[in-house]
């Protein structure tokens, strides 16, 4: 079984991947550039399979996905990293940065799923996992586009986890809460102070613990989890 | 050529249910109620027995029984051309 990564190059993708090849797991990788794959940080992936993949582009994500159905027999696992966020209060928010956003997170996320839609069900052993966030349902200042499209990215897995279920094919959503060494890193370290404040484990999320909660969607014991959102927010969501 | 039997089978996967008699010039949508999903089930289950793939755009276009045993026999005649 070959899993593919959408946005293997990003923070949350990468640290996926390392865990999934440390697992000896078959891998496809995705990112947007060969250049961004120039990353130091991304050294220990460099002799994995990488493909070049805008994920707002239909074609090249049916190419892609082709590829890797013809590469694995149809079986193979998805797994949906890539994203964006682009944050304003909702009075600046243009419809090119709320296009820019969605095209990202949730149009490329329908694009992938309809492509391996076929070839999953004939593989009948996949599993899609989405990487979402809690944003999907806890407001968060200058969040509509990313709220919103992660919002839809559970929506959308709830009807794949329906339509594949059939086939045996399983699909989820791993919403996490704000990560350490995530897009965390873009924002103001009070930002980070004040959510950890917030979180009743008292800390922020690691890359390294999505990963892990991802190798167990992927594995036998979770076969009988679809359609569902796993939230991995140390307790945030609770509150 | 799919026999008729082959092509009963299928539609009795995508239906959930057998059917007592098969007519390959009935619509499937018509006559046996086969809704969409049904018909991705039918596909799917045709690819897997045959290898045959019927793209997403084709597969609004077979509509009965011998529709899907020529699009089956036209594929596999130009495969093994």
């Amino acid at each position: 079984v070959t899993t593919l990564i959408i946005g293997a190059s990003g923070a949350v993708g990468a640290g996926i991947a390392k865990r999934l090849l440390q697992g000896k797991w078959d891998l496809v990788l995705t990112s947007r550039h060969s250049s961004s794959r120039a990353d130091p940080g991304l050294a220990d992936l460099a002799g994995c399979c990488w493909m070049d993949l805008d994920v707002t582009n239909e074609a090249q994500t049916e190419t892609v996905i082709a590829e890797v159905g013809r590469r694995s027999g149809n079986r193979f696992n998805l797994i949906y990293c890539a994203g964006r966020m682009n944050d304003r209060p909702l009075l600046q928010l243009t419809s090119e940065d709320w296009n820019q956003v969605t095209s990202v997170n949730l149009d490329g996320a329908f694009f992938a799923i309809r492509a391996a839609f076929q070839k999953l069900a004939v593989g009948r052993t996949g599993r899609i996992v989405l990487i979402g966030s809690i944003s999907a349902t806890h407001a968060q200042f200058g969040q509509a586009a990313y709220s919103a499209s992660k919002a839809g990215l559970e929506a959308l897995c709830r009807v794949a986890a329906l339509e594949l279920g059939r086939f045996g094919v399983t699909c989820n959503v791993l919403a996490a809460g704000a990560l350490d060494d995530g897009m965390m890193s873009q924002v103001k370290p009070q930002v980070a102070q004040t959510i950890s404040a917030r979180t009743p484990l008292r800390r922020l999320g690691t890359v390294a613990e999505v990963a892990g909660a991802v190798e167990f969607l992927l594995g036998p014991s979770a076969g009988h989890i679809t359609g569902q959102t796993i939230v991995m927010d140390g307790g945030f969501s609770a509150t | 050529m799919l026999p008729p039997e082959a092509v009963k089978e299928l539609v009795e996967i995508a239906l959930d249910r057998e059917l007592a008699e098969f007519d390959m010039d009935a619509n499937l949508y018509d006559r046996y109620e086969l809704n969409s999903m049904g018909a991705v089930a039918m596909f799917v289950e045709l690819q897997v027995r045959t290898g045959v793939e019927v793209p997403p755009e084709i597969a609004p276009l077979l509509q009965t029984g011998s529709d899907i045993a020529r699009f089956v026999e036209l594929k596999s005649t130009s495969n093994s051309a």
